[in-house]
């Protein structure tokens, strides 16, 4: 796992409406350029859907890393 | 003497305080306080129906004073200041002391987050503006209606969805939609946040020739050019133009150093306690939960803090837990409907649309009063 200070983590497990996606659109919109965001997600979509939504914005995927019963993706924005 | 004051008269704060309310009925030294601006309790969801000609602007108000049980004491004025440290808040200059702390103070609408988005955008997210679109809807003939979602988070998701299918459907019951193309844009990559439903959305799109551009997310409107531009240059042109404006929590959140930087309270998603003030809770539209912003989602958290407060005045150690219940009803137009019911831990099930599904939408209005009055399951 990248060893970036992160500013926020999102918590989005277990949300089916609005859902991981719009969690974590909500929150890089919020954030500062150079905050570094970790999504929880426990839907299996979000490991496609949020990397081509951070490539479409040209934000920075730092990774994607399995825990246990969930995905931590990380995001850092940088525009 | 304990008390309990709750701050925000909408659909949350109502019902909770009138849970509690039956709940400590007898108990003497306790009291309830509401803080409610409003003399009427407007229900929401007709706005969608109204904007479309499809209500009557006086099916959707309520007394906010006939609504609430007698125990609970209403003070039909504006919470200005919250001071978390010394349990108080400020009305209008005077100190009310909380013992426990309830926010119920909901979305406010800020258009101004959208360059260009205020004053050549129409909504029905509040009252006026619902029916001044419901007015340019009646002239509207002929052109290009731009339908969705200017930013996130925005209470009731399906809403933009809904209000696009029911436009559909009554632009064709006047003989009118060959004439008004209607394009919708959402900021994912589908046309609705739960997955499992969107193939049945999908196909009611394809079929009735409703365009879309997914993944679109608004930076501007170009009120000259008549353009909805994207983050990533994508255009859309207009000439009416509803997207939901952009949702911000309560400034008094933030200034209370509650908020998140949306001016969303941060509470623990089972209990809804504040993350660092286990006296305050949040409920509905206030909160950053991952949960909709939905009627039906206060409606439910109420129960939990109302157990869980009247629980603690009453010495009795016995918690309950919100796990993430919602309720979604979503009109198609046809009169049909879809109602879909999840939690954290079950995804959405509910998904045939039926005329069953849209007249329990159409008459849920009554049931809505009737159960916040008398604080029903
Ligand atoms: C068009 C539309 C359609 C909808 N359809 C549905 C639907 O079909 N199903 C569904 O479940 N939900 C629906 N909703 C959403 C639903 O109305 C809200 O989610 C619900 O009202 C949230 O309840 P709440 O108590 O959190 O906030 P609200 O009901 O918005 O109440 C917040 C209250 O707090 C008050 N307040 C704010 N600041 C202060 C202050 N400083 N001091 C005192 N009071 C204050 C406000 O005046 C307001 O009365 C819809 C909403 C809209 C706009």
């Amino acid at each position: 796992m990248s060893d970036e200070k992160v500013t926020k983590v999102i918590d989005a497990r277990g949300s089916y409406c609005p859902g991981p996606l719009m969690k974590l659109i909500e929150n890089v919109r919020l954030a500062k350029v150079g905050d570094v965001l970790d999504l929880l997600s426990s839907d299996s979509g979000t490991k496609k859907d949020a990397p081509n939504w951070i490539k479409k914005t040209g934000q920075e995927l730092i990774g994607i890393y399995d825990e246990e019963g969930y995905t931590r993706i990380r995001i850092k924005k940088i525009k | 003497m304990k008390n309990i004051v709750i701050i925000g008269g909408g659909t949350g704060g109502t019902v909770v305080a009138n849970r509690l309310a039956n709940r400590l009925y007898d108990q003497k030294d306790i009291s309830i306080t509401l803080f409610a601006p409003e003399k009427n309790h407007i229900y929401q969801p007709d706005l969608l129906f109204l904007s479309l000609d499809l209500s009557d602007p006086r099916r959707m108000f309520r007394d906010e004073q006939k609504l609430l049980n007698k125990k609970v004491n209403l003070i039909q004025q504006p919470v200005d200041a919250i001071n978390v440290d010394n349990k108080f808040v400020i009305s209008k200059g005077k100190k009310y002391a909380y013992d426990y702390l309830v926010i119920a103070t909901g979305a406010r609408l800020v258009p101004d987050l959208i360059p260009g988005l205020a004053g050549n955008n129409n909504h029905f997210y509040d009252y006026s503006s619902a029916m001044q679109l419901r007015d340019k809807l009646r002239g509207f003939k002929k052109g290009v209606i731009v339908t969705g979602v200017a930013d996130v988070p925005y209470k009731c998701p399906p809403a933009p969805l809904e209000f696009t299918l029911l436009l559909d459907y009554k632009l064709r019951k006047y003989g009118l939609r060959s004439s008004v193309d209607l394009t919708y844009i959402y900021p994912i990559n589908s046309i609705f946040t739960i997955q499992n439903v969107v193939p049945i959305l999908q196909k009611e799109y394809d079929t009735r020739n409703i365009a879309y551009k997914t993944f679109f997310i608004v930076d501007h409107v170009d009120p000259e050019k008549h353009e909805v531009v994207a983050m990533d240059g994508e255009t859309v042109k207009y000439d009416l133009l509803v997207l939901i404006p952009p949702h911000r929590g309560q400034q008094i959140i933030s200034d209370a150093g509650i908020g998140d930087e949306g001016g969303w309270m941060s509470v623990d998603k089972y209990t809804l306690q504040e993350k660092n003030h286990e006296e305050i809770y949040g409920i509905g539209d206030a909160t950053n939960l991952p949960v909709s912003k939905a009627g039906s989602v206060a409606h439910f958290q109420s129960g939990v803090i109302a157990n869980n407060i009247s629980n603690s005045v009453l010495g009795i150690d016995e918690k309950i837990n919100y796990d993430g219940s919602t309720m979604c009803m979503t009109e198609i137009g046809y009169d049909k409907g879809l109602i879909l019911l999840f939690d954290y831990s079950h995804p959405p099930y509910g998904l045939i649309p039926s005329r069953l599904n849209h007249l329990a939408k159409v008459f849920y209005l009554d049931y809505y009063f009737a159960n916040m009055m008398y604080g029903l399951p």
